[in-house]
């Protein structure tokens, strides 16, 4: 080869490789966090109408629906979200709410509930109050151990077999909260404080509690107990796992997803779509009165890939996306058309200690010091883009902002969670550890949930104190099976804890409950955390809580990591919509219509 | 020939079953099963002893093992450990499509890189042979998925222009299942046409030195047929093997295109059920991919024998 022919063979690679960098710089930076459908698939937002903590003898009236402003609602269209998984072990609406992130979103597709979280277009993200469905008015009685529900009358299933379209009860409603209670589902603790369910009449029904919780009308909106047809009971169930557990085969198919939701069920080809249409007999009318819902089709269509799922958004084919897996800012300057919307996360990253393994964490210097040397702002930064608060105690205040509380409002406690590796350094040698004898503890943590976004930057904080840690990644089912669980063979852990309501978040530090993984034992604290749970004043409560949260900011039983907030995008031409978080997109969407052009 | 045909057809049943094996211990010595996820992440069920004995899990590892390939031979698959449903029947329903774009992307990288290889070839050590091996060292080096993010990020981003979202079947709708395959099956098609283009122009270079293409030229024949009738049929032999061994290549390309276009094929359900820990679905799906390429290999092997008349079986 000649030196010209040798100069002319590497300028074409070299041209050639120009243009393969230039073409991705040029790409979305979007790197893909794997995870993530269009619709919103986890967490908690609110409403506008009821109280969390409804004093006794209140009666609530159900407010006006959705706020109807504007141009005139437009019947018909499709609308198409993108889910990064299918539906995988059948669609019964009692045992799989803890999973399957699409079951649960179209689970409020057919279905509903007594109450709701939060919809509407006025209803700003975060908003944690229940919002009525299949009721209309509720009263609380014999100290908050009493709460009577009247249900809409009229209100019919889908025109299906074996159903037909039959009224639906308050028979209805106590068979389906029975069997959630029944049943298996990971989240049945939000509802366990339930006694007993009483029908007296067709539009009656009444709930008994063990104890009056200030919680029960946050979580008699979860998306748990969704009213299905009684009919629905007959054979054992489709799925191995629910076999003598719930014995009703008709519910997990998808022929058995028969409510009395906005749309029905129409076709299911699995790992490519669903669809459903428009049901005519639906209860509901706007503020107007015109008949809901707008929208004649709704599907999901599977697209695994993050990649796949924005540039089908940005073409035009979805009609929803987010949150995206790079910038939010960078999504929104590349699609100014597009509508945006954010909300609160309802999840809690938290770093656990071991207190029942790990003698050096019983030394409260050593959790002071770790709590000090842990530079929340650099995670902010580095990670989470700054869009996000610092967190202290034990409610993060990005999850329930009405109780997170400011580091000057700590009081004492403040100094352990100001970022001071000299003064964390000084904590860890009263306690006997310095660089002659640093203090070694095991970190585990799982590759799922964005928990590998923390480690190394943790380990690089405390190593600057003193103490190292040996980073241990484990598969998803280990940290299942130990960490997530408080178990095994670590000092340290990375977990994350979905809280509707902020007690969620404070039973995780009693003995016993199966999320306390710290393992903590503290009967001044188990004290003040029953106590707010029966209190039903909310003014009361919120300063019981701002008194654990100073209290829980001095033992430093645990460390919650800031997280990011959720953001959604949907299409220009989707009017009068507003997602939220919270696996009942069938409420946001009910109200919204599609204007072509 | 067919004593030779019934001979190979006969080491596939150890080969089988030496994969049997492999398929049923490798996914075990993940951590982690199907009933831990279910009482664990999914709340699927109360009691993991109990949930672990319904599902077969908690019998020793070689009952489960000869359970299984007993059922193997009666023709009973396995089922789903999640929904159920016999895997079989799933696979039924994902083989035809990880095949059909598997199959599309091997005959796009032949369709385009035997006329490359053979220009390449007759240009040598021209500009035109200069750009076509440096495409193919690039070609070569790109991986799929990056170049899958590429085509599918940089239309929608410029002209806002997306592949057709959701699969649709060729019953279904022909031209969107086309355009649906065409993208992910020419990006598995890159790596494998670069190597075919390598392997075609070198065998090309090769057959061209030979005396009877000389002797083709000095008949005075055209040089279509010098080229084409004399020269391309005896290059293509070793091709054809390169050719047979890029199908798994393709299958193991299927893979990663299925999950980021979409796909319902083999391998997006290969890797939920790893994922999942489906044991059975992971089986049969590793069982039956591994009998493609074998198939595959032992067609090409018996191709030989077509292709080139020297080629004797015994």
């Amino acid at each position: 080869m000649t030196a010209a022919r040798r100069g002319s063979y590497l300028l074409v690679a070299l041209l050639l490789a120009l243009a393969m960098v230039f073409a991705a710089c040029a790409g979305d930076d979007d790197d893909g966090d794997g995870g993530g459908a269009a619709a919103p698939s986890e967490s908690t937002t609110t409403t506008d109408t009821t109280t969390a903590a409804p004093a006794d003898g209140d009666t609530m009236e159900k407010p006006a629906d959705a706020m109807m402003e504007g141009p005139k609602p437009v019947y018909g269209g499709k609308i198409t979200f993108a889910s990064s998984r299918d539906v995988r072990s059948g669609f019964d609406p009692h045992g799989t709410s803890g999973g399957q992130a699409q079951h649960q979103n179209t689970n409020s597709w057919w279905y509903n509930n007594l109450m709701s979280r939060s919809y509407g277009v006025d209803v700003e993200g975060g908003t944690r109050e229940s919002f009525p469905d299949l009721a209309t008015d509720w009263e609380v009685s014999d100290g908050g151990l009493t709460y009577t529900f009247k249900i809409h009358e009229g209100v019919k299933f889908h025109n299906r077999a074996p159903v037909n379209g039959r009224e639906l009860t308050s028979a209805d409603v106590k068979w389906s909260y029975e069997r959630f209670l029944k049943g298996p589902d990971s989240y049945q603790f939000q509802l366990a404080d339930i006694q007993a369910v009483e029908a007296p009449d067709k539009y009656t029904v009444v709930f008994r509690l063990h104890e009056p919780v200030a919680s029960f009308m946050v979580h008699v909106g979860e998306p748990l107990a969704w009213v299905a047809p009684q009919e629905a009971a007959s054979s054992p169930p489709q799925s191995p796992a629910l076999e003598g557990v719930l014995d009703e085969e008709f519910l997990s198919t998808p022929e058995g997803m028969i409510g009395s939701g906005p749309w029905m069920f129409e076709t299911w080809e699995k790992d490519k779509r669903m669809t459903a249409v428009r049901n005519p007999d639906y209860f509901k009318t706007d503020a107007h009165g015109n008949q809901l819902p707008f929208i004649d089709t709704i599907e999901y269509v599977v697209i695994p890939d993050t990649q796949a799922r924005s540039a089908a958004y940005i073409s035009g084919d979805i009609d929803t996306f987010g949150p995206p897996s790079g910038s939010t800012a960078d999504f929104k300057e590349r699609n100014p058309d597009s509508n945006f919307a954010q909300d609160l996360p309802s999840t809690a990253p938290t770093l656990n200690f071991r207190l029942d393994r790990t003698p050096a964490f019983n030394d409260i210097r050593v959790r002071r010091a770790i709590a000090m040397a842990f530079e929340q702002q650099a995670i902010m930064d580095l990670l989470l883009g700054s869009i996000t608060e610092p967190t202290y105690g034990g409610v993060p205040a990005l999850v329930f902002p009405e109780y997170g509380i400011t580091a000057a409002e700590l009081g004492d406690a403040a100094q352990w969670w100001q970022y001071n590796p000299q003064a964390a350094a000084a904590l860890l040698a009263e306690a006997g550890y310095g660089p002659n004898n640093p203090l070694e503890i095991t970190y585990q943590f799982s590759s799922c949930c964005k928990a590998t976004y923390y480690p190394e930057l943790v380990a690089d904080m405390m190593d600057e104190v003193n103490v190292k840690m040996t980073l241990q990644e484990v598969d998803h089912s280990v940290h299942l099976k130990t960490s997530n669980i408080g178990m095994g063979d670590y000092d340290i852990a990375h977990s994350r804890l979905k809280a509707a309501e902020v007690d969620d978040l404070l039973v995780s530090f009693l003995p016993g409950n199966s999320k306390n993984n710290s393992h903590i034992d503290d009967p001044l604290l188990t004290e003040m955390i029953k106590a707010q749970r029966l209190t039903q004043d909310p003014n009361q409560r919120f300063d019981q809580i701002r008194q654990i949260q100073r209290y829980l900011a001095g033992q430093v039983y645990l460390i919650r990591i800031p997280d990011r907030f959720s953001d959604f995008f949907w299409q220009p031409w989707i009017k009068n919509f507003r997602p939220h978080v919270g696996n009942t997109e069938g409420r946001d969407w009910e109200i919204a219509w599609i204007e072509e052009g | 020939m067919r004593t030779y045909a019934i001979q190979r057809v006969l080491l596939l049943i150890p080969t089988l079953l030496v994969l049997s094996f492999i398929a049923f211990a490798l996914i075990r010595f993940i951590p982690g099963d199907a009933a831990l996820l279910m009482t664990e992440e999914l709340g699927y069920a109360p009691n993991l002893e109990v949930l672990q004995e319904r599902l077969g899990l908690t019998d020793p590892v070689h009952i489960q093992y000869f359970k299984w390939v007993g059922g193997f031979f009666r023709g009973d698959f396995g089922r789903s450990l999640w929904d159920g449903s016999p895997a079989v029947d799933e696979l039924v329903r994902r083989l035809p499509v990880t095949l059909e774009l598997a199959f599309f992307s091997l005959f796009l990288s032949a369709l385009v890189a035997i006329p490359i290889g053979v220009f390449s070839a007759l240009k040598q050590d021209t500009r035109g042979d200069y750009v076509v091996r440096s495409t193919v060292v690039l070609a070569d080096a790109v991986p799929h998925f990056w170049l899958a993010t590429l085509i599918l990020v940089l239309p929608a981003v410029y002209i806002g222009w997306a592949p057709p979202v959701g699969w649709h079947s060729l019953t279904e709708d022909p031209v969107k299942h086309l355009l649906l395959l065409l993208l992910p099956a020419a990006i598995i098609s890159v790596s494998s046409a670069a190597s075919l283009v390598r392997i075609t122009r070198t065998m090309m270079l090769e057959v061209l030195r030979q005396e009877y293409i000389r002797t083709a030229w000095s008949k005075g024949l055209s040089e279509g047929a010098v080229m084409y009738r004399h020269a391309l049929k005896n290059a293509l032999i070793p091709v054809i093997t390169v050719f047979g061994l890029r199908v798994p290549n393709a299958l193991n390309g299927s893979v990663v295109m299925e999950a980021v276009f979409g796909i319902p094929g083999l391998g997006r359900w290969t890797i939920e059920a790893i994922h999942f820990r489906d044991y059975p679905q992971l089986q049969v799906a590793l069982m039956f991919t591994a009998i493609t390429v074998l198939v595959a290999n032992l067609i090409v092997d018996l191709a030989y024998g077509w292709l080139d008349p020297r080629v004797r079986y015994r």
